[in-house]
């Protein structure tokens, strides 16, 4: 590490440099000094790590302690509520217009996927029969004579 | 005893250093314009790929290449529901998918699409049982192979597990990336926030239908606070005059924000079942009426988890080894954070390769 020396002080050019430099070499009382690259590579970035290391940890802390995980649980709470309350007054609005609103195309769905599942149900069963009957005509079990399934989907 | 400068006031900056802070600065707004055209230009995704099949909103993606297949086990890659899966394929240098397609490997992505209010009852077993094992068959009946391998990553881990202890005799291989089976350690900053005394899964899911992309992106980013929102920038400030960072960064950034919803039902039964009752690890998740029993998975299995993850730290991934069947298992666990193990050079570096070897040696 360089010297924070008078000598190094003087070499400066700027004269207001030589004055600060010289001037900090006797309040911190030291004749030691890096050059201000040394002083950015290495000191200000350890103080800045540090600091942001100490800020991590505490933020860390905070947000695990009981008084974040109420507040947390309690804007959450409050949040559900407001954005339930909009859409029940959209709901609301909205049918008031005639106009169908976000439950009606839910309950939709919800008719639209059981139907799917019992049509898949009865797909399935339909499927079981014809691989027994396939077997029962060919004489193979009917694993083999279902193979692979056939994939969902569309290929290209 | 004499106290160096920096010791005593390491805070302050001399007049030098000030004007070459300015000057630095001075410069780096100068390359502000640049900075702002790499970010226009930068593209994610690093192999070309074909989409070879599609399923509602799902897309399977196969990797294109001219290097010559040397394995005939296919390679699934199944990636999690929240973000893109273009992260396992994001720049030259930083693609786990081009380690294995330059090796030999038949590479297929699969990439779950968006969810639209109309997916909001998409449940664990439309996405496992439905559409997981209809890629799956696709993967097996275009490649004529009775079993395939399957990497799965974070969330995606968890489900190709589910899958292979569903199906153990599709999978050929299994391979784990930092992801999660066991939550009973409740230290972890995600557990406690999804604790069911404080998040009530169930109302969020009733109000909202489906999981917001902003809250779960709000929710990554609260994880580590300092880093994600201050400390990043910093290094971003510092580093404004080299173009490769900025490239990378951007593209790193363009997966981050690229935040998409999670089916409703899907991300209920996830956090209800898995993170807050811990079913999966205990053999009592039942997904379509089968009890999900990851001792059915007789496969090799390579666990990888990373050191560094604060999202899911390590004992969250290392109980499946004990609980698997498999004679044939390994774990890494890797010095480097959640997506560093997909990005980070080092990961590219030292990792992946050994990974392509541990899955040549069990692929054909």
């Amino acid at each position: 590490m360089d010297s924070f020396s008078s000598k190094d002080a003087n070499a400066t050019s700027d004269p207001f440099s030589r004055f600060w430099v010289d001037l900090m070499s006797k309040m911190s009382g030291t004749p030691f000094a890096p050059t201000a690259s040394q002083m950015q590579d290495d000191a200000m970035k350890r103080t800045r790590q540090a600091f942001f290391d100490a800020w991590a940890h505490h933020c860390d802390e905070f947000l695990r302690s009981d008084a974040f995980l109420d507040v947390l649980k309690k804007s959450m709470d409050s949040a559900l509520a407001f954005k339930q309350e909009l859409n029940e007054f959209m709901t609301k609005a909205l049918h008031d217009q005639q106009l169908p609103a976000r439950s009606d195309t839910d309950s939709i769905l919800v008719v639209l996927r059981s139907m799917e599942d019992r049509v898949l149900e009865r797909i399935d069963r339909l499927s079981s029969r014809v691989d027994a009957l396939e077997s029962s005509a060919s004489g193979a079990s009917p694993d083999a004579a279902s193979g692979k399934r056939r994939p969902k989907g569309v290929a290209q | 005893m004499s106290v160096t400068f920096p010791q005593f006031m390491p805070w302050m900056t001399t007049p030098e250093q000030m004007q070459e802070q300015w000057m630095g600065f001075a410069r780096k707004m100068a390359h502000l314009p640049k900075a702002l055209e790499v970010a226009r230009r930068v593209r994610v995704g690093a192999t070309p790929s074909d989409a070879v099949f599609r399923m509602d909103k799902l897309r399977l993606l196969r990797y294109v290449t001219d290097v010559e297949q040397l394995h005939s086990t296919p390679l699934l890659v199944v990636f999690a529901l929240v973000n893109r899966p273009y992260i396992l394929d994001l720049r030259p240098g930083k693609s786990v998918v081009s380690h294995f397609v330059n090796r030999g490997f038949d590479t297929y992505n699969l990439d779950w699409g968006v969810p639209t209010d109309g997916d909001r009852f998409l449940n664990m077993e439309d996405y496992i049982e439905r559409y997981l094992d209809a890629v799956v068959d696709q993967v097996r009946s275009r490649t004529d192979c009775d079993k395939i391998s399957v990497l799965g990553y974070c969330m995606g881990g968890s489900m190709s597990a589910m899958y292979a202890a569903l199906h153990p005799e599709k999978v050929k291989n299994l391979i784990l990336m930092a992801a999660p089976v066991d939550w009973s350690n409740r230290e972890y900053l995600l557990a406690k926030w999804t604790d069911a005394s404080v998040f009530d899964v169930d109302k969020l899911m009733q109000v909202y239908g489906n999981a917001p992309a902003e809250l779960l992106q709000g929710s990554f980013q609260l994880l580590k606070p300092v880093s994600t929102m201050v400390e990043k920038y910093f290094t971003f400030y510092e580093n404004l005059e080299d173009e490769k960072f900025l490239e990378d960064f951007f593209a790193m950034e363009t997966w981050l924000n690229d935040n998409i919803p999670v089916a409703g039902e899907m991300f209920r039964q996830f956090v209800k079942y898995c993170m807050q009752q811990n079913l999966l690890i205990q053999g009592k998740l039942r997904i379509g009426g089968r009890i999900v029993d990851l001792r059915k998975i007789v496969c090799p299995v390579l666990n990888l988890t990373a050191t560094q993850d604060h999202l899911v730290p390590p004992e969250l991934s290392l109980p499946f080894n004990d609980a698997v069947g498999s004679t044939d298992r390994k774990g890494v666990n890797f010095p480097a954070g959640h997506i560093g193990l997909a990005v980070g050079t080092k990961a590219n570096r030292e990792l992946w390769p050994s990974v392509c070897d541990w899955l040549a040696e069990r692929s054909n």
